[in-house]
């Protein structure tokens, strides 16, 4: 007995000492290793929209970013992935306010394709043939009568992959050259139904609509991960009834707890409440953080929009 | 003690002879860059688990022995990893998941077992050493061969140095593929371990 416990301390102090050296070196490592990462983004970036006077709004992390010169949206960068022949090809695009392709970057990082034959996707003339194009062209020659792109002899699957993640992730991610609705427009469908009538006059540009006889406003709260969006519709002090941002709309809380708070019976818990008792309304066990963000975002954006505007 | 080095690097030869440690062997050695950084990585983890290990040889009950040896080797492992990640990330992008898989290296654990459990540090240490290197030798001369016939340039370094040109232009654009292909390696695995045995047979 005494022997085993012996034995045990020893395998337990090796654990601890090992545990408190790994900690120190991952604090020290971890700002180098971030900073070489944010460097490394930034000048992907730049190469595929090549502008020294813009400046990066990440939309979503490793995705999406808009382009800003100034004030003015000046284009996208997206990050798109395809299959192909032995890993995810992921160029990132820097696309113009026209919609036309500025650069692609594939970068060696992560790909694992035929060295010599599909790796070639990763050379520059392949990549800068898709400079200029429209979404319509970007096909290879002879897949698409409209296709501009040469493939690359004997890697057919990488070349067709690498330009249908290009043309795919244009198609996807178009719409946020369009004004400056960050989120998207989940909410089109939803504004209609709340406000109880197609023709909505916009008071606040994506924020405050009036309808005949109550108002709707979008507001967001920080959720347990994302930010979840709420859509609310409102008569003087009352709610009438609100509408919560659900995974099919972009809302990205942890699936199966957080994702519960939008559902149609949770959402009837605020009809017809009083501004002030929202605070009161019962919260879904297991999703209390979403919850809160919810009554959060109905909250803040009463007292943004409603009280200040009226 | 010099005895000890140079066993770790002829005789006992982790690739060559005791044929372990084969898989980061062929995988990463697709250039000698790699295969020398591969080898860094190695002698590192292998000289401090050895002398730990060593050091702590009359501590460590017999039982436990095995997962303290895991815990010790996988601590070293990890200190690598991000260190490498934060000081030479091309490098460490290059070699991947190999760096962490240093940790089920069975060279490694075998000399723990073998050797640094049964004798003082200093002899420990030398072998880490020796064994270390004679890995680091043969990955870089697999990566040479690998690169020169794949690629057609030698101590090519992404990003900094595109490596010394070994044959022409028009070499480089019709090279020998297959050669930093998964086949390529074991080829020069082939090559050199005939080679090795060829001239320890006829000394």
């Amino acid at each position: 007995m005494k022997n085993k416990v012996r034995e045990v301390s020893v395998l337990f102090i090796v654990a601890i000492v090992s545990a408190f050296l790994l900690s120190f070196v991952y604090k020290n490592t971890k700002p180098v290793i971030e900073e070489y990462a944010s460097k490394t983004l930034n000048e992907n970036l730049l190469k595929a929209f090549p502008d020294s006077q813009v400046h990066f709004e990440t939309v979503k992390n490793d995705t999406i970013w808009k382009v800003y010169k100034g004030e003015a949206l000046v284009g996208i960068v997206f990050r798109n992935g395809r299959q192909g022949y032995s890993s995810l090809i992921r160029p990132i695009v820097g696309v113009d306010s026209t919609g036309r392709v500025i650069k692609i970057l594939i970068p060696k990082e992560g790909l694992a394709e035929t060295p010599g034959l599909g790796m070639k996707v990763t050379e520059v003339w392949f990549q800068e043939q898709f400079s200029g194009l429209a979404l319509g062209e970007i096909w290879l020659r002879g897949g698409n009568e409209n296709g501009k792109i040469d493939g690359i002899t004997a890697a057919t699957i990488s070349s067709r992959a690498a330009t249908a993640a290009v043309r795919e992730g244009l198609e996807k991610f178009k719409c946020y050259l369009q004004g400056g609705v960050i989120e998207g427009e989940w909410y089109v469908d939803d504004l209609i139904q709340l406000s109880g009538v197609e023709d909505v006059e916009e008071l606040i540009e994506d924020r405050l609509w009036k309808a005949k006889d109550r108002f709707v406003y979008l507001s967001y709260g920080e959720g347990f991960i994302s930010q979840v969006g709420v859509l609310v519709s409102i008569w003087k002090d009352t709610v009438l009834a609100i509408h919560i941002q659900c995974p099919e709309e972009g809302m990205e809380e942890t699936p199966g707890y957080g994702t519960m708070v939008a559902s149609i019976e949770f959402e009837s818990r605020f009809d017809n409440v009083y501004i002030g008792d929202i605070d009161k309304v019962d919260a879904l066990s297991g999703a209390t953080m979403t919850c809160e963000a919810v009554k959060k975002a109905i909250k803040s954006g009463y007292e943004e929009l409603m009280v200040g505007s009226e | 003690m010099k005895q000890t080095f140079l066993d770790g690097i002829i005789k006992n030869n982790m690739v060559l002879v005791l044929a372990i440690g084969l898989c980061p062997a062929l995988a990463v050695t697709t250039s000698a860059y790699n295969g020398i950084g591969m080898g860094m990585a190695v002698i590192f983890v292998l000289v401090f688990s050895n002398l730990l290990i060593s050091l702590l040889r009359n501590i460590i009950p017999k039982n436990l022995r095995i997962p303290i040896f895991i815990i010790i080797i996988s601590t070293f492992v990890t200190i690598v990893d991000y260190t490498m990640q934060a000081y030479v990330p091309p490098l460490s992008r290059q070699l991947g998941v190999f760096v962490p898989l240093i940790v089920v290296n069975c060279g490694i654990l075998g000399r723990a077992e073998g050797y640094s459990y049964k004798h003082p540090p200093h002899y420990s240490v030398m072998d880490g050493l020796g064994i270390g290197l004679g890995f680091t030798i043969v990955l870089f001369l697999m990566g040479t061969i690998r690169e020169i016939l794949g690629q057609g340039v030698w101590l090519s370094i992404p990003g900094v140095f595109p490596g010394f040109q070994v044959f022409g232009e028009a070499f480089t654009n019709s090279s020998v593929i297959l050669m930093i292909l998964p086949p390529g390696g074991f080829l020069a695995i082939a090559l050199l371990m005939g080679l090795f045995n060829h001239i320890r047979r006829h000394k």
